[in-house]
């Protein structure tokens, strides 16, 4: 047998050049591959600022439309309809909610102590989504699409894009309450959890029990627009079917965060505890409970001969919801009345913007109180777009005022504290002169959709509600001047810290929760772990 | 002699000594799925509400609630509701053997289980073909656009919960989630129970009341 030795190949002794490890992505490669949730959560607050342009001018030209009631003559007739879903979807779905969650995305995993968020990549993947489905809900309005369209493929188109944008929003509030239930540190059991975040779990909560109902009717609305005898989405029937997703009470889910965030800023103001920390808890889980609102939605009929069903706006639930939400509101309010009472308060602009939001959210759950009262006769005026008004724009002052606050660990500056107090106070006043002249209007039968006064109004109160009409343009201005100067603001902290600007400040409130704990975080006794830290080094 | 038995020496237990057991994975991938199940239960929730509400004003006008010529079969319906029931057995064997590292069973039950949903959305295919509601053309009916609705949604549920089980299965080969970890295939399973548990309630409140 002849054995051939075949000679082993010579051990390579040179220096092969060591691979080179892959260079991180930069620029836009970076951005579309990131599972950060902070980069995600500033992707969110970004894209949504660009929404509110498309429904505050939507907003803007309705306001215009009703300072001559006897017509329709700033937006075209056929257009009214579009431009009120403009107005609602991308105000809400669009701008308002996609900010709850890219503030909650950044924030809530630094809260509890994890290092990211539940599903980082589903979290990108629902911005992605938000934001091409976001677009294609304005191009279908630009092309006789959306609510009160009249273009079937650009309404169906319309309808998809909504349901992508309602699902993409659904996939980050599972991100966000599963990080707040399952990624909490060790120690922190529920009841240490700070408001933000728990009041971010049970909204999330909310949010994947409502906003599925709506993507329900969508998705009916799509089909039927696509193949059947169009008994959802004929004519104006669409923006009847679905604008409980913005009316009471469903309108209360927006603001379940902003008692967090009051709750989280209050404390840390005042350089104390919170009072009853346990029972905050159980006030921000009480309104989450009544703000679910689902149940609400009008009947359905099987043709358009048919009235809408809104027989539930005399019902014992409804007037009981409508009444029994001020009640952990004012719970909430005494809670940080006393907080500041006990404490040394600061002025601080996160304050300001706070307390703004919590007192316009007792004026909507007051202004809704009054809606549920029948003899008042507020359903389908102006009454109820004050008390929408009223709560979205409390949660939208709540949400500024949490970027005010968590500037520091979003982009690591800290906005310029007198241009931003005036801002909040400029929201106050904005809120209130939008809003009150409408429910007065209200009151004085003017009709919600189309902007006119009930046919029966005499000729003096069309006067009045000309000039409350007026006065209320003025809010939305006001409104929009806020908006611009805030964005202004944000575009100068966001960018501070790559032009070099300003200083670093990690902890500039001496704030108690964990995201202002640095590189060691102590460990969790309380609530207030960072306060309960501080204090520590201070009596030793 | 008597004999002493010495007690034997107490050895002083200092549990400070005993190593900690590492701090169990938090179970996050199942308290997510739970909440996409709760969300996939509201959509029904809605589109339900919406067929009962058309429905009762249908019946109430004294007219029948099928067109006429329409006719929902009860065989395949029946058919499909026994073959997922089989089909939550199959799935819990399926979690219970990669508990227990079972592999053979575990695959071979996630295999069925599979198939079960596969035969789900045949039958309600054909069931489609059956029920003479057309979604095309122009006798479109307000019934029709609701049961293919509803109907469809389920299938397209069905689907989902088939890719997270056959996910959970690709996983559980490379060993991510046997044993103690078993984490994914629960995850798989408890969407698989809520798809089923919603067919359920189509089964019985459309496919049999009609």
């Amino acid at each position: 047998m002849t054995v051939t030795d075949t000679e082993a190949p010579p051990a390579v002794t040179s220096a092969a050049p060591a691979l080179a490890p892959p260079r991180p992505a930069t620029g836009f490669a970076a951005l579309i591959g990131t599972g950060d949730h902070r980069t995600i959560g500033r992707l969110y607050i970004g894209t949504s600022f660009l929404f509110l342009l498309a429904s505050g001018v939507a907003g803007l030209l309705l306001g215009a439309e009703r300072l001559d009631t006897s017509g329709v003559d700033v937006v075209d007739v056929d257009a009214v309809a579009e431009v009120f879903g403009i107005h609602a979807v991308a105000g809400v779905f669009l701008f308002l909610l996609p900010l709850l969650i890219g503030l909650a995305i950044a924030v809530v995993p630094a809260q509890v102590g994890a290092r990211t968020i539940a599903f980082p990549r589903a979290a990108a993947a629902s911005y992605w989504t938000y934001l091409i489905g976001g677009g294609i809900v304005l191009a279908s309005f630009a092309a006789d699409g959306g609510i009160g369209g009249t273009d079937a493929d650009t309404v169906a188109l319309f309808l998809a894009a909504m349901i992508v944008v309602l699902a993409s929003l659904s996939l980050a509030a599972i991100c966000i309450a599963t990080t707040g239930l399952a990624l909490r540190t060790e120690g922190m059991s529920l009841r240490r959890t700070p408001l933000f975040t728990w009041s971010n779990v049970v909204a999330s909560g909310i949010w994947l029990v409502t906003l599925p109902v709506l993507a329900a009717i969508l998705l009916l609305a799509y089909v039927d627009v696509k193949y059947g005898p169009t008994f959802l989405a004929g004519g104006d029937q669409l923006y009847l079917r679905i604008s409980w997703a913005w009316s009471q009470p469903t309108v209360y889910m927006y603001a379940i965060p902003v008692l967090g965030i009051v709750g989280d800023i209050v404390p840390v103001a005042a350089r104390t505890r919170l009072t009853q920390h346990r029972i905050a808890l159980g006030c921000i889980g009480a309104f989450a409970a009544l703000s679910f609102g689902a149940w609400a939605m009008p009947g359905f009929n099987p043709s358009l001969d048919g009235p809408l069903d809104l027989a539930y706006t005399d019902e014992v639930p409804f007037v009981a919801v409508s009444i029994l939400i001020l009640l952990p509101l004012l719970a909430m309010a005494g809670l940080v009345a006393d907080t500041i009472r006990k404490g040394t308060a600061r002025l601080v602009s996160p304050l300001v913007w706070g307390l703004a939001a919590l007192v316009m959210l007792l004026a909507g759950a007051a202004n809704g109180a009054l809606v549920s009262i029948d003899p008042i006769d507020l359903i389908n005026t102006t009454g109820q777009s004050a008390q929408t008004h009223y709560v979205l724009g409390a949660a939208t002052l709540g949400l500024l005022g949490g970027i005010v606050y968590w500037a520091p660990v979003l982009y690591g500056r800290r906005f310029p504290e007198g241009p931003s107090t005036a801002l909040a106070a400029g929201g106050l006043l904005g809120t209130i002169v939008l809003a009150l002249p409408e429910l007065i209007a209200g009151l004085l039968d003017q009709g919600a959709l189309l902007g006119g006064p009930a046919a029966d109004a005499s000729s003096g109160d069309v006067d009045a509600i000309e000039a409350l009409n007026i006065v209320s343009l003025l809010g939305g201005a006001i409104l929009a001047l806020v908006a611009l100067g805030f964005v202004g603001l944000l575009l100068k902290t966001a960018t501070a810290r790559r032009d070099g600007e300003g200083e670093a400040e990690s902890d500039p409130w001496e704030g108690h929760t964990l995201e202002w704990a640095g590189d060691e975080p102590p460990a969790i006794t309380s609530e207030a772990p960072v306060y309960d830290a501080r204090h520590a080094e201070v009596s030793s | 002699m008597s004999a002493t038995i010495a007690e034997p020496a107490q050895v002083p237990l200092h549990l400070g000594d005993v190593p900690q057991a590492p701090p169990r994975r938090p179970r996050v991938l199942l308290i997510g799925t739970a909440f996409a199940a709760a969300a996939s239960v509201a959509v029904f929730v809605g589109l339900f509400a919406v067929y009962f509400s058309v429905r009762s004003q249908v019946v109430a006008d004294g007219t029948a609630w099928l067109p006429g010529g329409a006719t929902i079969p009860l065989a395949p319906g029946n058919m499909t509701m026994v073959t997922l029931a089989m089909s939550l057995v199959t799935v819990q064997w399926a979690v219970h053997a990669a508990a227990n590292r079972d592999r053979g069973h575990a695959y071979t039950a996630l295999g069925v289980t599979i198939l079960f949903g596969l035969a789900h959305i045949t039958q309600i295919a054909f069931l489609f073909t059956e029920w003479q509601l057309p979604l095309n053309g122009d006798a479109v009916t307000t019934q029709a656009v609701l049961l293919f609705t509803i109907l469809g949604l389920q299938i397209a549920m069905t689907g989902a919960a088939l890719i997270f089980l056959g996910l959970m299965a690709v996983r559980s080969l490379g060993g991510q989630f046997t044993g103690p970890d078993a984490e994914g295939l629960s995850a798989a399973a408890l969407y698989w129970y809520v798809t089923v548990a919603v067919y359920s309630v189509i089964w019985y409140s459309i496919l049999i009341v009609k």
